[in-house]
């Protein structure tokens, strides 16, 4: 029956071809040209002439709807969404009913949104050119109610970009064109300080959502945190290139996407500096010069522990390094080949010197992992060095003890934190010159107390990385997402489940679109960023 | 004058063979997500991009994935969550069609049709597919599985 079903698939298929037309050359170049001016018939001069007269006219008729625009008129647009799509689950005598909303209106782009504590959600949103994909303009969208959208804001990004949580109730952005790291830090309900010469606000935005040009030089308290403004230029010492002043705060300096990510309000600052919690069980981290990048080393034991790498015409690869009794140990971030340096930071060994196939841009290596959460009032490290993985605990991020290991396993490895326990993710992986494949099976743990761990049973492909969180109503989801070689896209399929044991699937995303990264909780909605076709969705789900 | 026209002359005819090369391969895919009529609208629509970018599309590692994926976001753009799998027609005598495979193949995730068909309809290789996809071969062999256990199960066939 299966051999009658692939020939019924290709008896539908190969009929639907011979039926088709194949798209031929004319074609192609009516599609450019349009009907019902074909600028092939035209003679020489006139064709130029035409050709200029339509180029002004597109370009009039594209600019007519600004040129209306009254003073009065919002400069933002609300987004709307289509009537929402409900689903009812059943699964044995479990049932749930999902309502499915998209947010219609975004431009194209990436988008991801992010909780703000004041109760806003803000929105990276990356409109990328398709020869440089990352780089464009970042939009800032925010919603308080998570049903309106609200434009409040670009930035400008030639590289690379992103938006963070600092601090002090702040986000920030990043850029590392030309090997010129620029930064904004902004918050909203407040001040709004840009650090680059970036800025670019709609005139009309709310105050506290403006960009405003740092004052040169001088140190901007901002909220609970001092930014220290900073002169960028790789030729300038490292310390001062990244304001790295003794006893100086800092708002924040994630250099990768979560090694310090960690930063309590109010969290003290070694005399020496630097990072207020650091990942391994170290005291101090001191940032050295190193001839072929930046080095985070360990001041105590000499280790390596960060390290990017740079040449001439600017950052060239940012890796995590860590060092062990082996003496090497490497681990690439991105673009720009696989390199190794020693646990001092002397020694460069290119591995692969030509690069990667693919971006490689997630933040977890092959090797080794580093997550470092907050758990009520400790913060606890994870180090994951192949199959093993050591915890570390600390209660003001300058002196650790050691914690009960969770369970390990050498793949993507992932601790996430919520308000009443931890949630564990482990999926083996592969990795070789193409990048990272998955090779299951997922494993799913939940530790109420920070220190003991116990398995979920969990729907879907085991091979298939996974993301589970919890929403407020009680209801945990699954999400699936299949690796593509990129960040994008999450496109497995979704299981909604209120007690662990029984889950229920729910086809209504994977089933129409790819999507652009993990979904988000925010009260009893759950919001899920799309790709590549402007849409922002929201489910609800209710008994 | 006469060495611009044989540069475009060459030009023209790279791009010509590219396109008797990959057309059918992104119409095919193309026609599988997004249904006869948009499938080849947006084979066109790719096309004519890649023919106006040519200078930098032609010199990709994969200018027929980095097409296909032009074409899917204006496809996806135009159509927005609406699928149109088109029945075949047929005399009522051929053994091989089945009146309800199109409605359960309207049913599957875009990706998965796409999957299904390349390599059911038209013998692709895996890394064919993940290739155009730009996906893995793992992911492809995902949706290929979940693509037939969910047809095998709306279509009644044992597995």
């Amino acid at each position: 029956m299966s051999t009658q079903l692939n020939e019924r698939i290709r008896h539908h298929y190969r009929s639907l071809d011979e039926s088709q037309e194949p798209v031929v050359w004319s074609e192609v170049v009516d599609e450019l040209e349009g009907a019902p001016i074909s600028l092939g018939s035209a003679p020489g001069p006139w064709r130029r002439i035409i050709a200029v007269a339509i180029a002004v006219g597109v370009v009039l008729l594209l600019a007519l709807p600004a040129i209306w625009r009254q003073p009065e008129d919002p400069v933002v647009a609300t987004t709307t969404s289509p009537a929402p799509s409900v689903t009812a689950l059943t699964e044995g005598s479990s049932e749930a009913t999902v309502t499915w909303t998209e947010f219609d209106g975004m431009p194209e782009s990436r988008f991801s949104p992010f909780p703000f504590p004041d109760g806003f959600v803000w929105s990276g949103l990356g409109v990328f050119a398709p020869v440089a994909p990352a780089s464009g303009v970042l939009a800032l969208w925010n919603s308080v109610d998570g049903t309106e959208w609200k434009d409040t804001g670009h930035v400008h990004l030639d590289t690379g970009n992103g938006v963070m949580p600092a601090p002090g109730g702040l986000w920030w952005t990043w850029d590392f064109s030309s090997g010129l790291p620029a930064y904004q830090i902004w918050k909203s309900g407040g001040d709004a300080v840009s650090m680059s010469g970036y800025e670019e606000s709609t005139p009309d935005a709310p105050e506290g959502l403006r960009w405003v040009p740092f004052p040169d030089g001088e140190p901007v308290p901002v909220g609970d945190v001092v930014l220290v403004p900073i002169t960028y230029s790789l030729r300038y010492d490292w310390r001062e290139i990244l304001g790295l002043v003794p006893g100086q705060p800092l708002a924040s300096w994630q250099i990768s996407d979560r090694l310090f990510s960690v930063a309590p309000e109010g969290a003290s600052y070694d005399e020496d500096g630097l990072l207020p919690i650091g990942v391994r069980a170290v005291a101090r981290v001191l940032l050295t010069e190193h001839t072929n990048g930046l080095s985070f080393t360990n001041d105590d034991t000499g280790e390596l522990l960060h390290f990017i790498s740079h040449d001439e015409e600017g950052i060239e690869g940012v890796f995590l390094a860590d060092g062990n009794e082996t003496g090497l140990r490497s681990e690439v971030r991105r673009v720009g080949g696989l390199f190794a340096v020693s646990s001092e930071g002397n020694t460069r060994v290119d591995i692969w010197p030509g690069g990667l196939s693919e971006p490689f841009r997630s933040w977890q290596a092959p090797d080794t992992s580093f997550d470092v959460i907050k758990f009520g009032d400790i913060a606890i490290a994870y180090l994951r060095i192949g199959d093993s993985v050591e915890a570390f605990r600390s209660q003001d991020g300058l002196e650790w003890e050691t914690h009960p290991a969770p369970p390990s396993g050498n793949g993507w490895f992932q601790v996430e934190s919520f308000p009443d326990h931890l949630q564990l993710w482990i999926n083996p992986f592969t990795f070789d010159e193409n990048g990272v494949s998955g090779g299951g099976p997922n494993g799913y743990f939940i530790s109420t107390d920070g220190e003991t761990w116990e398995q979920v049973d969990t729907p879907g492909d085991p091979a298939v990385r996974g993301h589970l969180f919890q929403v407020e109503a009680g209801w945990l989801f699954l999400q699936e997402f299949s690796d593509s070689g990129h960040d994008c896209c999450y496109s497995g399929d979704q299981y909604f489940s209120s007690d662990l044991e029984t889950w229920l699937a729910f086809d209504g995303i994977a089933g129409v679109r790819e999507t652009a990264g993990p979904a988000m909780a925010w009260g009893d909605r759950i919001l899920v960023p799309g790709y590549g076709s402007n849409w922002l969705g929201a489910i609800e789900v209710g008994d | 004058m006469e060495g611009n026209r044989l540069l475009q002359d060459d030009v023209s005819a790279g791009f010509t063979s590219f396109v008797r090369d990959v057309e059918p391969r992104i119409r095919r895919a193309l026609t599988a997500a997004f249904g006869a009529e948009a499938g080849r609208d947006a084979t066109a629509e790719a096309l004519a991009y890649g023919w106006e970018h040519w200078d930098r599309v032609g010199s990709m590692e994969n200018p027929a994935g980095y097409l296909f994926r032009i074409a899917q976001r204006r496809a996806r753009r135009s159509l927005g969550s609406r699928v149109v799998v088109e029945p075949v027609l047929t005399s009522g005598t051929d053994p091989w069609v089945e009146p309800e495979l199109a409605g359960a193949l309207s049913r599957l995730s875009e990706r998965q049709r796409v999957v299904v068909s390349l390599l059911h309809a038209f013998d692709w290789s895996m890394q064919e597919v993940a290739d155009l996809l730009d996906v893995s071969k793992g992911s492809v062999q995902t949706h290929q599985k979940r693509a037939m256990k969910k047809l095998k199960k709306e279509l009644g066939v044992e597995a």
